[in-house]
């Protein structure tokens, strides 16, 4: 085999592994992307936010959402199995 | 076959087809060669013509004469079955119309009025009015037989037509209560479409959905419960909201459950729009409530 064709194969490989995870790591069709979670969660609670825009995961049911607006809240899950909307300064 | 007449033999158009005797034959086609074609050039009545009669020239006037009359016998016929038919439905057409304009009028005994049509009956709606009594009936009766004495021999549909008119006056208020019956539309009404949704079955649904992410369906959980806290309250007449509160509380909250599902599940959406009310009707309703085990303690 050639070098051409060696490098050509080899660019056909890494294209198909990229590609692989970079679906991997999408969420699957269906599932709610967290930041629409966090928008809608913030909303019910009565809070202003608008839209989230940006959300950093602290632990398991635990995050730290940023709003278009500029608020920042943090969102948990306590034992009790409720949610709690905190507002961030 | 032909029979003697005084007028001359008859003979059916059916027997002067269907002749099978050579010589006969033979005779009557010499006698058409030698007189028919120069004196009757194909003129057949009408009544032969429409109805078929295979006749194309006669041999002597005697033969014309009996297809003319029994085509002329046949189209008499026709014509009286006709007239009868026309007589018949025009009859049945008025009694129908008299018997509309006068409705809900009990069928009084059949009189012995002849005929009553349509200018009778104008003629006589002022006559009660004046005379409201049941004794002036007999006095109107005769009239209609006096307006048209020309038919006198038809008798059937007048009772019918004349029955109504006669009875018009006796009684016009007591049999127009029977028709008018409006609680059977009212009961239709009240009968409301069965609800896709009770309170189990929507918490099912919102759990199976995936329209809304966990948070958002544990932050609607928490809502409700708290919801239905307040409703056990109410029902235990421990807290101090009122029936008017919780209804604006659970219009807002079945507000929000549809805001976040009419994009994404509008399926569930419209099941609990449809459910909104009967569910209200469980939540309110003290017995409906501690009959749906809700009164015990928050939902699983």
């Amino acid at each position: 085999m050639s070098r051409r064709g060696l490098a050509t194969a080899l660019v056909a490989v890494t294209t198909t592994v990229f590609a692989g995870t970079s679906l991997a790591t999408e969420e699957t069709p269906g599932e709610v992307p967290i930041t629409s979670d966090l928008t809608a969660v913030i909303a019910l609670q009565g809070l202003p936010c608008g839209k989230v825009v940006s959300a950093t995961q602290r632990g398991e049911d635990d995050y730290v959402a940023s709003c278009e607006d500029g608020n920042r809240y943090r969102i948990s899950v306590n034992p009790a199995g409720r949610v709690i909307v905190e507002k961030l300064d | 076959m032909c029979w003697p007449r005084p007028g001359g033999p008859f003979c059916r158009a059916a027997d002067i087809a269907s002749i099978g005797q050579p010589q006969v034959i033979a005779k009557i086609l010499s006698h058409l060669k030698r007189t028919a074609q120069q004196q009757y050039p194909l003129e057949l009545p009408l009544g032969a013509l429409s109805f078929g009669v295979r006749v194309r020239s006669f041999a002597s006037d005697q033969e014309r004469l009996m297809v003319d009359r029994e085509a002329l016998f046949v189209t008499a016929r026709i014509v009286l079955a006709l007239s009868s038919f026309l007589v018949v439905g025009c009859v049945g057409f008025n009694c129908a119309q008299t018997t509309e304009s006068v409705q809900a009028v009990p069928p009084a005994a059949p009189s012995a009025v002849v005929e009553a049509p349509a200018e009778t009956v104008r003629e006589e709606v002022p006559a009660p009015a004046v005379a409201a009594a049941p004794a002036a009936q007999p006095a109107q009766a005769p009239s209609p037989s006096v307006i048209e004495p020309a038919r006198p021999a038809k008798p059937a549909p007048a009772p019918r037509v004349s029955a109504p008119q006669a009875a018009a006056p006796v009684a016009p208020v007591a049999p127009v209560a029977p028709p008018k019956q409006p609680p059977k539309p009212a009961v239709v009404a009240t009968v409301e479409p069965a609800a896709p949704l009770d309170l189990n079955l929507l918490e099912t649904r919102l759990r199976e959905t995936t329209a809304i992410g966990v948070f958002t369906k544990l932050s609607l959980k928490n809502q409700v419960d708290d919801l239905l806290n307040r409703f056990r309250a109410y029902h235990k007449r421990q807290g101090t909201a009122t029936l008017v509160e919780l209804r604006r509380n659970y219009d807002m909250l079945m507000l929000k459950v549809l805001a976040l599902l009419q994009d994404s599940d509008p399926a569930l959406a419209r099941d609990i729009v449809r459910s909104r009310a009967a569910i209200w009707n469980i939540l309110a309703d003290p017995r409906k409530f501690t009959e749906s085990k809700l009164m015990a303690g928050a939902t699983p």
